[in-house]
């Protein structure tokens, strides 16, 4: 996990790069570290023998083997619902203040946990 | 744009332009989406008219601009409250105590200022998190601890604040060494030797010379903490575990007394009481614990038997080189073995403690260790939320926690009285876990036993949320018939609590009072917290 202070600076890196043609391949890099500074920590996989999560464990509950329990691991997050979710929450998960996420960690979330779509 | 209660429009709005001079536009918010951002999400009140709600919320990322916010706010009779990472849940979060206030997120002020190694301390600002701290200590590549509670996105200076526990220091408050705080008025303090310009000892000597101050600004809306110090905690070179369980229920007495010998010669740490049985939702237990009484001993104890599960369960945790931990855990096994029908070969339990036999011993890499084994090394974590939302599918929760003497007997008592106010009012008791609530790693032998008992919240059934607000108030009533209060309660229950604390036609609120009209004339500081308003806010007494 990387501290909040090189998380920042790559956030200021990564606004100049969002005009470049570039952008779109950027952003998913920024959204994995935007996920392992919030989400993982809920959300990571589990292995055997791990203590439960609250994100994945409770996934696994509602869709048994339908879907993968771990968010990154999913192909049929939509952005609608990774903004929904990220900003009124569900359930125990609270929502996000924009001094968490920004609206631009937001966007890279987005592309990060879509990048996988079917 | 949101009104302010008591502050005519078009003041607000002056208000919130001085605001957005100071810390920028973007850095302002005010519109329903961005500010329903910081309802408590865990709110007891969620939904309903009384629900602390905010007007809007400022987030300054220096020192100075809260200081210059500090400033607006009395210029313009603005209510500020101030969060620091927001993530107190269940204790409030990100929400004021009284709405219609401004919320100054400290969020942005996230330097860990200072780590030093060799004294083994570090100086933060209030927007660090758990994790921040436990991120910039691996970058560094050292081998020290933070003390942490379970949520790592927490603050250790909001958590300090409110007297949060954590491992493994106890309390995180005892654990603080010197704090700079904006006044009410913007001025800035510095406490202890910060007091001394250049002091040199101002995080590693609590005091300076005159009156200690610190306390004041715990669980108190006297000032904004802005940068605070912090002990830290080598690694130790081995960790032991020893568990003990008992099938007897009045077995509780003589291991609760055994344990706290030990810990008073700075033998073992950290152990508190748990109660698998008590834990479990079996319906032969269940059944028992709703029955009014909550069951006779010789009932519990067939409950146990039945089970093959135990009714109390103690551990402590041996930290240190290895030939100390060893000896420590052979004094420790000897003196418990003394107990007639203890157990102490009991198997590990996943989240609880590992097998009596196990030796954790510091890694080269973190990375080797389960996280259960690394959060002895100061690796934090989310795993207990997990109980919430995969366990019970709750939408969050409220804990009731009372302090309580430390002895077997006033546990059990703790469990008769309190489950019974719990009973007959339909809530289920069971056996809630007691922590110790100290600072063993302090070298401080005086303790306490904090019954830690959670209560769910929803987000659509009001009722319900009346219904557990109803027998919590009624919980803190009986605590305090019976010697007994809470450390740390939510807002919506904080004046309750405050209201117990009654010595001498409650004497320590008015003193409280006084302390707030001299710091703070204006009244702008976190109106409410804790029972303590501003003087045009205060209420007639009852």
């Amino acid at each position: 996990m990387r501290s909040t202070q090189t998380f920042l600076i790559l956030m200021l890196l990564a606004a100049p790069l969002a005009q470049n043609a570039g952008a779109e391949d950027l952003a998913p890099a920024h959204g994995k570290q935007v996920f392992e500074l919030w989400c993982s920590a809920c959300h990571k996989p589990l292995n055997p023998g791990d203590l439960p999560v609250a994100g994945t464990s409770s996934l696994q509950r509602k869709y048994g083997d339908s879907k993968p329990a771990a968010l990154e691991q999913r192909t049929d997050l939509s952005p609608a619902t990774i903004r929904t979710i990220v900003r009124h929450g569900i359930k125990s998960m609270p929502a996000s203040r924009k001094t968490e996420i920004s609206d631009a960690d937001l966007d890279a979330l987005v592309a990060y946990l879509t990048a996988r779509k079917n | 744009m949101r009104s302010v209660p008591g502050v005519v429009p078009a003041r607000y709005a002056e208000a919130l332009q001085e605001f957005e001079r100071i810390v920028g536009k973007e850095n302002v918010y005010t519109s329903d989406e961005d500010l329903d951002l910081y309802r408590d999400g865990y709110s007891i009140l969620w939904g309903e008219p009384e629900e602390r709600i905010a007007a809007g919320a400022v987030a300054p990322a220096s020192v100075e601009q809260v200081q210059d916010i500090v400033r607006a706010a009395n210029k313009y009779r603005i209510p500020l409250y101030a969060i620091s990472t927001g993530r107190n849940l269940g204790y409030g979060g990100s929400a004021p105590n009284y709405s219609g206030s401004v919320v100054l997120d400290l969020k942005r002020m996230n330097r860990v200022i200072e780590v030093n190694e060799k004294q083994h301390y570090c100086i933060v600002e209030p927007g660090v998190s758990f994790f921040d701290l436990y991120a910039e200590l691996r970058r560094r590549n050292l081998k020290l601890i933070a003390s942490q509670p379970a949520p790592g996105w927490g603050s250790p200076i909001g958590n300090a604040l409110e007297h949060g526990r954590g491992n493994p220091a106890g309390d995180n408050f005892r654990n603080s060494c010197g704090m700079e705080v904006v006044l009410g008025n913007g001025e800035l303090l510095r406490t202890g030797m910060g007091a001394l310009p250049n002091g040199k000892t101002w995080a590693t000597y609590p005091d300076g010379v005159g009156p200690s101050l610190d306390g004041i600004f715990s669980q108190s809306n006297f000032g904004i903490v802005t940068k605070m110090g912090f002990n830290l905690f080598p690694w130790p070179q081995t960790i032991r575990h020893l568990r003990i369980a008992t099938h007897n229920y009045d077995d509780l007495d003589a291991m609760v007394e055994v344990c706290n010998a030990l810990q008073t010669q700075g033998i073992g740490r950290g152990s508190g009481v748990f109660s698998p049985l008590g834990m479990t939702q079996a319906p032969d237990v269940v059944a028992v614990f709703t029955r009014r009484g909550g069951g006779t001993a010789a009932e519990i104890n067939r409950l146990a038997k039945a089970q093959n599960m135990a009714v109390f369960m103690m551990s402590l945790a041996f930290a240190g080189p290895d030939k100390v931990t060893q000896a420590q855990f052979e004094v420790a096994h000897e003196a418990l073995s003394a107990i007639p029908g203890i157990e102490l070969s009991s198997a590990g339990i996943p989240g609880i403690g590992p097998a009596n036999d196990t030796v954790v011993r510091a890694p080269d890499d973190l990375a080797t260790l389960t996280d259960d084994q690394a959060s002895n090394f100061g690796k934090p974590s989310l795993q207990r939320f997990w109980e919430d939302t995969a366990q019970f599918s709750w939408d969050g929760h409220l804990w009731f926690s009372p302090l309580l003497p430390q002895t077997g007997e006033e546990l059990r008592k703790a469990h008769q009285l309190l489950g019974d106010t719990c009973r007959e009012m339909d809530f289920y008791w069971g056996l809630p876990p007691a922590l110790l609530y100290n600072s063993a790693a302090m070298g401080c032998a005086a303790s306490a036993y904090c019954i830690v008992k959670n209560f769910s919240v929803s987000k659509s059934d009001s009722e319900k949320n009346r219904k557990t607000r109803e027998v919590v108030l009624r919980l803190i009533r009986v605590a305090a018939d019976n010697g007994w209060s809470e450390y740390r309660t939510a807002p919506a229950l904080q004046q309750a609590v405050m209201d117990t604390f009654s010595f001498n036609n409650h004497a320590y609120i008015r003193t409280c009072e006084l302390i707030k009209d001299a710091v703070d004339p204006n009244g702008i500081l976190s109106a409410g917290r804790y029972g303590i308003w501003p003087r045009h806010l205060r209420k007639a007494r009852s």
